[in-house]
């Protein structure tokens, strides 16, 4: 008690010359941590990792609603929001659990919490906002997403009646969910650089925000890795996967609406970053730094030829050209 | 998770795409470089050579900046930026051959303005042999070599084919050089001897005041290790790190600004910092708190005209 009312005080009169001893001073430091923790600051902190997230889900719910055609059958009914509950946020991808950082970003209560609404969507045309909790689906409670996905696949292809509240007040609303191509698409946080799939569902980490210049590229780069999972159910083995999703990526990316003309050049500029991708690789995957370990590198074994992205150009050139062509039409 | 139908009717739809890339492909064997992989490694080899000379601009720069914090831990910062094929990232080795040339040997890329090797007219394709007559056969050498008193350095070295001998200054600095890892990480970090960068830091930071502060703050750690003799971890260490490296970046030209705490960039991206319970990387509010309050501190020392030394009232730096 004695060093948190030292530190308050010393915060309140801290002129530039106390700015060392504060630093230096175990005790004060401590303090200034409690006091940071509800500053202006701690919340911009939360409110980037909710950009991240929101920004992933906008992006990632165009490509697979608006590319819905590509997928055939293979879709599920989607909301277009972005929920959490206290327990949803736990272990990802082999990523950390995120579920403090969750609670203090989105301050969630028990049940489900709206966190974002897709702008364009359903719901959002029905006024659900964020911080909405949904209470009822289909005139049953749910309390966690599991339930709420297979209520919502029962649900399908009709008309579902909602219960969210606000402020202790329930709405009702009724609304058809869209089928979209099955595949989710989730922020993971981490530092690495490329999207990465684990054949149902795809991760965006930091490094990718940070360098798909617009929303255009970051959905070419989630495009690919769909891609990737809608490969790995056929039926049939595919000869290229690497070739294949590059082509039903830009294919989806553009149904989408994106623009995929500056494709091209930005893998050539993700390329540059990460040289080991370039050549085709057979036996061994060379040196991939780990998405999952925090600068940690590992070599995996991969019994058929990766094709590098070099040898991939020439024909991600002619499927954006032809692309770009048929749209003109 | 789906049924056999499904799944014939999703390969229909993507048999008709495979059968087209096929087609295009032709049979995917590995074989010699295509022109378009080789435009990708000249490409990759350009921002690999961009970086490794934006880093070791920023470090020998904060090195000699911060020369009378790390006593007796100072060495020669001739301010060269060198290549050494080997020491190239592994998928970059053969574009710098071909560009470079075969032979393993330390050569010179560029000079930094106003620092000894470009004062005594050193420059790029020169290849350096040997450092006050200590040979070198690798970048860390020439980075860091053992400090003498001498007032000047003979460098051997091979230009145009001929050997020939250029004396340079002896300017001192840290010895604390920094090395670029091929790694998307963002990351770095210090060991004691030597400050480690990831290029996905330099990815993800772009600008040189951002950088020049991790570069301050990692040296900062190793001049707290080297002084107090333990690993400087902890809240408290990383408070001082982040303070010194202020002081370091600002002090070596680098005009900071609240937005460069980059590190505090990383909090916002990477939550897993913020609930992280040991001691690495505490909590971000207060630590960008503390480097406003920094940079206050060293802005009212510019005004007033004091030396920018930080306060080691408190004894940890002596």
């Amino acid at each position: 008690m004695r060093a948190l009312g030292v530190g308050t005080l010393a915060a309140a009169l801290c002129a530039t010359a106390c700015a060392s001893q504060l630093l230096l001073d175990p005790q004060l430091s401590t303090a200034d941590v409690a006091a940071a923790r509800t500053s202006t600051f701690g919340s911009e902190v939360l409110a980037r990792f909710r950009e991240n997230r929101a920004r992933v889900r906008r992006v990632s719910y165009q490509l697979v609603s608006r590319g819905a055609r590509l997928c055939g059958d293979f879709r599920l009914p989607d909301a277009g929001m972005l929920l959490g509950t206290k327990d949803s946020f736990r272990s990802f991808l082999g990523g950390s659990d995120l579920q403090d950082i969750a609670n203090q970003a989105y301050e969630l209560e028990d049940g489900i919490t709206v966190l974002y609404v897709v702008p364009d969507s359903v719901l959002a045309a029905h006024d659900v906002r964020a911080g909405d909790v949904l209470a009822e689906v289909g005139g049953q409670k749910v309390a966690t997403l599991e339930e709420l996905n297979e209520r919502l696949f029962e649900l399908r292809e009709q008309p579902v009646p909602f219960v969210f509240t606000r402020g202790g007040r329930a709405m009702a609303v009724e609304a058809q969910l869209p089928l979209v191509c099955g595949v989710p698409v989730n922020y993971s946080g981490d530092f690495g650089l490329m999207t990465f799939q684990d054949g149902n569902t795809v991760a965006v980490p930091y490094g990718m925000i940070d360098a798909a210049a617009s929303d255009d590229e970051l959905g070419i780069a989630i495009a690919h890795q769909i891609a990737h999972v809608l490969v790995g159910f056929a039926s049939e083995p595919v000869p290229d996967p690497e070739a294949t999703a590059d082509r039903v990526g830009l294919l989806l990316a553009a149904e989408a609406g994106f623009d995929v003309s500056g494709a091209p050049a930005f893998w050539e500029r993700l390329a540059s970053e990460d040289p080991w991708r370039i050549p085709d690789s057979k036996g061994f995957q060379t040196e991939r730094p780990s998405a999952f370990l925090e600068g940690g590198r590992n070599l995996y074994p991969t019994l058929q030829l990766h094709v590098g992205i070099g040898r991939r150009m020439p024909a991600i050139r002619a499927t954006v050209q032809e692309i770009v062509a048929s749209s003109r039409r | 998770m789906m049924s056999k139908a499904c799944r014939s009717r999703l390969c229909r739809v993507l048999s008709s795409t495979f059968i087209a890339t096929s087609l295009a492909l032709g049979c995917a064997q590995p074989s010699a470089p295509t022109d378009e992989e080789l435009a990708l490694y000249e490409k990759g080899l350009d921002r690999w050579l961009e970086r490794t000379a934006q880093l070791q601009t920023i470090s020998q720069r904060i090195r000699v900046a911060g020369k009378d914090l790390c006593g007796a831990e100072i060495s020669p910062v001739l301010g060269v930026v060198l290549i050494r094929v080997p020491e190239l990232p592994r998928s970059l080795r053969e574009a710098g051959k071909r560009r470079f040339g075969p032979e393993d040997s330390v050569r010179v890329i560029g000079v930094l303005e106003g620092f000894p090797a470009q004062r005594a007219g050193l420059r790029a394709g020169d290849e350096i042999l040997g450092v006050d007559g200590n040979r070198v056969v690798s970048t860390p050498h020439v980075y860091g070599g053992d400090a003498t008193a001498a007032p000047k350095l003979a460098l051997r070295i091979v230009r145009g084919g001929e050997t020939t001998e250029v004396s340079v200054e002896n300017r001192l600095g840290c010895s604390y050089a920094a090395q670029l890892v091929d790694s998307e990480e963002i990351n770095a970090y210090a060991d004691g001897t030597r400050v480690v960068f990831f290029n996905g830091l330099l990815r993800a930071f772009v600008r040189d005041e951002p950088i020049a502060l991790v570069m301050g703050h990692e040296i900062g750690h190793n001049i707290q290790t080297n002084t107090t003799g333990q690993r400087s971890g902890g809240v408290v260490g990383e408070a001082r790190a982040d303070y010194i490296g202020a002081y370091l970046a600002e002090r070596a030209g680098y005009r900071l600004t609240r937005g460069d705490f980059g590190l505090a960039e990383i909090e916002f991206a990477s939550p897993r910092r913020l609930v992280a319970k040991a001691t690495t990387h505490p909590t971000g509010p207060a630590r960008v708190l503390a480097f406003q309050r920094t940079l206050a501190e060293i802005a009212s020392k510019r005004e007033s005209g004091e030396a920018l030394m930080p306060n080691v009232a408190a004894g940890p730096l002596r």
